[in-house]
């Protein structure tokens, strides 16, 4: 045992003195820290969503639309022209732009349709956010305007009722009028009755109901929606949930504990490159010694690369880990074992340390993509979902979507803990039986 | 000059013969694409989102409830986008979402169809699982449309009770109610809310850049600057392996050897480019009309990556340190070039990070080019390219140098 620490140490020691792997271990993961913090941690509400408004058809409607965008907290809405906006867009500065059409005029209160056009920059991913307002928008406005129409329609038929009926209703009056319907009346007094019944002759302005009925919209609607992200009750209130893009987060964390862990299980192939392994056999350390020693070694690397990313993550930065620091050691433990079986795993299938550093990353790569990484598995096919169940990087997101962004406490990671463990298992088992060591 | 070629074939030759860098090189960018494709979903036919799991708990005493839950799990559209369950226990469906289980819960509560009919203000409430944060906010989006329709039609009848108390035409509240149904009826029809559509940039006639546009280029310039790392392997062994004194004890200049062996790494990453643009092309990713534009930017890609090839080589001592550096360098550049996701999503002042990268301006100007632009307006790009190879060449060449 105490061999295996000692040959443990050592090769650690070897790691940590190759210049370029220190950087990768130690500079890298703070640096990205850093960029994942700023670009997806708590400072990311700080950037708002960037929304350029172009308005073409510069009518009241056009103005409603502008308005009701700037009364959105999450979005920075500035005003430009249609060329310039498409420029922004394309450099990828905003992440989508509101057109407003010559078409939205007053043409809309006669139903005649209308448009609002929404060019969305194709990487954004907030730009649901922003379809989901202008949809609002455009519900809110095509319901003032059905609405104009419908009082229109109504305000008829109450006239034409009103003034086939016998006997109109005067209220405050006793005067009774004679029997006949008061289309009959003379033109006079109609002119007259139409001081007190405002829309006897006339109908309402239509452009009138449609501000009569938006004002209505304010300041709630009638029916609004409220939304709660559920986190448990027991911690309600007092912990840090984590927001946004914490896909992101988690995904290149687990992406790159995988990248580190196989960059760093070269060090396996190293003696038997050299020549120095035929060396260190004579001496009277058993091969599995050795072997084990390595393995520790590449571990342990994988460790301190972790306690790294999500430490100075969580202390520097206040990215939330969960409520429950054992459950994300476990988890982060049981990746750490697959991971580095799978290192001693690709140690045996290939030839030399050159091809497994060309490879380790590139796996790397795939196996966070396939596992929901980059993007979060709920939007993949379920093909590609079922894909996910066969990777060690998917278990770990699961249980660190549970543990991070639900909340969740120890008994959420038992299951996939376990996976990760048979995938360790698995990788070492295969891997000691083809590692040719010699 | 015939040497620095013999260097550069034989170079080649030996990457070849080499099988695992050529299925790096080649094999795991195309697999990546695949996955990339049917990931999400622009090829192979309509590979669907599984259905998202969702409850509604109804508490709601009126008809309105009803009548809401009805529409969402009755609607054949919806239906195919949710698996809806009906169920009795708020709390119980709330713990669901917690768990996870369930992507969000739609809660009517109990007074809904009374306040509603009071025209007071109220209020559903969505729970949604910060897990599954996209599937929560389709279904979200859907209750924000059905609560926008309710709204609409509780509007119209109280706008056209004013007015027609307002007219005097109609004598009071009782006689109102003749003329409500008629407003309720057509404000809730179909296609009442259908004067103003949104269209998105479809219209635009501009052919929008998918995500498989996003990810194939973004992929393909990635493992393109992968090929620095066997060049650099491949100079660097024969530093390591003292080869390289006995070849300059040769009548061989070194600048023949170093140009032979980037001569070398040059055509294989062209190679590379032209296979996985194909297949890229194959696989439906659209690189512009401008195919000129496209293979000026690769060159100045192939050419910046071999420059770098170079610079590993005279910072690593060797093999161990190559393998250490050149990937996490090919990482750190597609993370902050936006080969891995969107510069958009990064705050504003962090984007010109990505000028430092080699993927930065190669997918800048591929961006511009799905957009349509000429070759002129790649022309910075491309020198931006070409002075990051005599920078990356120059120094790497000055290190080498001092070594000596």
């Amino acid at each position: 045992m105490k061999k295996i620490i000692n040959l443990a140490w050592l090769n650690i020691l070897q790691i940590l003195r190759n210049k370029g792997e220190l950087l990768g271990i130690l500079i890298l993961p703070v640096l990205l820290t850093f960029i994942f913090s700023v670009v997806f941690g708590n400072g990311a509400e700080e950037s708002k969503v960037p929304v350029i408004f172009v308005d073409e058809a510069k009518t009241e409607y056009s103005r409603q639309v502008y308005e009701q965008l700037k009364e959105v907290d999450s979005f920075s809405v500035k005003e430009d022209t249609c060329a310039d906006a498409k420029e922004f867009l394309t450099e990828g500065k905003v992440d989508a732009v509101v057109i407003a059409p010559d078409d939205l005029d007053s043409d809309i209160l006669a139903g005649i349709g209308a448009s609002i056009k929404v060019l969305k920059n194709p990487g954004s991913t907030r730009i649901l956010s922003v379809v989901e307002v202008v949809n609002g928008i455009a519900g809110r406005m095509a319901a003032n305007a059905k609405t104009s129409q419908i009082i229109q329609e109504v305000v008829g038929e109450a006239r034409s009722e009103f003034e086939s009926n016998l006997l109109p209703f005067m209220p405050g009056q006793e005067i009774s009028l004679p029997q006949v319907p008061v289309k009959d009346f003379p033109e006079k007094i109609k002119a007259e009755l139409s001081k007190t019944f405002p829309y006897l002759q006339a109908d309402p302005g239509s452009e009138g109901l449609y501000w009569a009925a938006d004002e209505k919209w304010e300041p709630e609607p009638p029916v609004s929606v409220e939304v709660e992200e559920v986190i448990p009750s027991e911690v309600r209130g007092e912990s840090v949930v984590a927001t946004g893009y914490l896909q992101f987060s988690l995904g290149f964390t687990v992406m790159f504990i995988m990248f580190i862990v196989l960059n760093g299980a070269g060090g396996i192939l190293d003696e038997r490159e050299t020549g120095t392994l035929s060396r260190l056999l004579t001496t009277p350390t058993p091969k599995a010694q050795l072997l084990m020693g390595k393995i520790v070694a590449v571990f342990l690397t994988g460790a301190l690369e972790a306690v790294i990313l999500i430490g100075f993550g969580a202390l520097v930065f206040d990215v939330p880990w969960g409520r429950n620091p054992l459950s994300l050691i476990i988890i982060v433990g049981t990746y750490l074992l697959a991971v580095t079986g799978l290192a001693v795993f690709l140690s045996a299938m290939v030839r030399t340390r050159g091809q497994l550093s060309a490879i380790g990353p590139v796996i790397a790569v795939a196996l966070a993509m396939i596992g929901g990484c980059f993007w979060p598995i709920e939007i993949v096919s379920p093909f590609m979902r079922r894909l996910a169940d066969f990777t060690p990087t998917g278990w770990a997101m699961y249980g660190l979507v549970d543990i991070v962004a639900r909340n969740q406490g120890i008994s959420e990671v038992v299951v996939p803990s376990l996976v990760l463990l048979g995938f360790a298992v698995l990788f070492f088992g295969l891997g000691i039986k083809f590692l040719k060591f010699e | 000059m015939k040497k620095l070629v013999r260097i550069g074939l034989k170079d080649i030759l030996i990457t070849l013969r080499d099988v695992p860098a050529l299925a790096i090189l080649i094999g795991m960018p195309m697999i990546i694409i695949l996955i990339l494709g049917s990931a999400l979903g622009s090829f192979g036919g309509d590979s669907e989102m599984a259905r998202i799991d969702v409850a509604i708990v109804n508490l709601d005493e009126g008809d309105i409830g009803t009548e809401i839950v009805e529409g969402i799990t009755e609607g054949e559209e919806l239906e195919e986008l949710f698996d809806t369950r009906v169920l009795d226990d708020a709390e119980d469906a709330r713990k669901d979402v917690e768990k996870g289980n369930l992507a969000a819960l739609l809660v009517i509560p109990e007074d809904f169809s009374d306040k509603i009919n009071d025209s007071k203000p109220v209020k559903m409430n969505v729970f949604i699982d910060p897990g599954k944060e996209i599937s929560a906010s389709i279904f979200q989006n859907v209750v924000r449309s059905v609560a926008t329709r309710i709204s609409s039609a509780s509007i119209a009848v109280q706008t056209a009770r004013d007015v027609l108390i307002e007219s005097k035409m109609v004598a009071d509240e009782k006689d109102f109610t003749r003329h409500m149904d008629k407003v309720v009826k057509e404000i809730t029809a179909d296609d009442a809310l259908s004067a103003i559509g949104v269209l998105g940039s479809d219209v635009e006639k501009e052919r929008e850049i998918t995500e498989l546009d996003f990810y194939g280029t973004g992929m393909t310039i990635m493992f393109l600057l992968f090929g620095s790392m066997f060049g650099a392997f491949s100079l660097v062994k024969e530093k390591e392996e003292k080869t390289l004194s006995r070849l300059l004890i040769t009548p061989t200049s070194k600048v023949s050897i170093i140009g032979g062996k980037m001569l070398g790494i040059f055509f294989v990453g062209a190679v590379q480019f032209l296979i996985l643009f194909l297949f890229t092309v194959i696989l439906g990713v659209y690189w512009g009309e401008n195919l000129f534009g496209v293979f000026l930017l690769a060159l100045g890609v192939l050419l910046a990556m071999t420059g770098l090839s170079v610079l590993f080589s005279s910072v690593a001592k060797n093999v161990r340190s190559v393998g250490a550096i050149a990937p996490l360098v090919v990482i750190v550049m597609a993370l902050a070039g936006g080969s891995l996701f969107p510069i958009s999503t990064m705050p504003e002042w962090l984007q010109p990070i990505r000028y430092l990268t080699i993927n930065g301006w190669a997918l800048d100007g591929l961006s511009d080019l799905m957009k349509g632009a000429g070759t002129n307006s790649i022309l910075s790009n491309f020198g931006a390219l070409i002075a990051m190879f005599f920078a990356f060449f120059l120094f790497g060449v000055w290190r080498l140098g001092c070594e000596e």
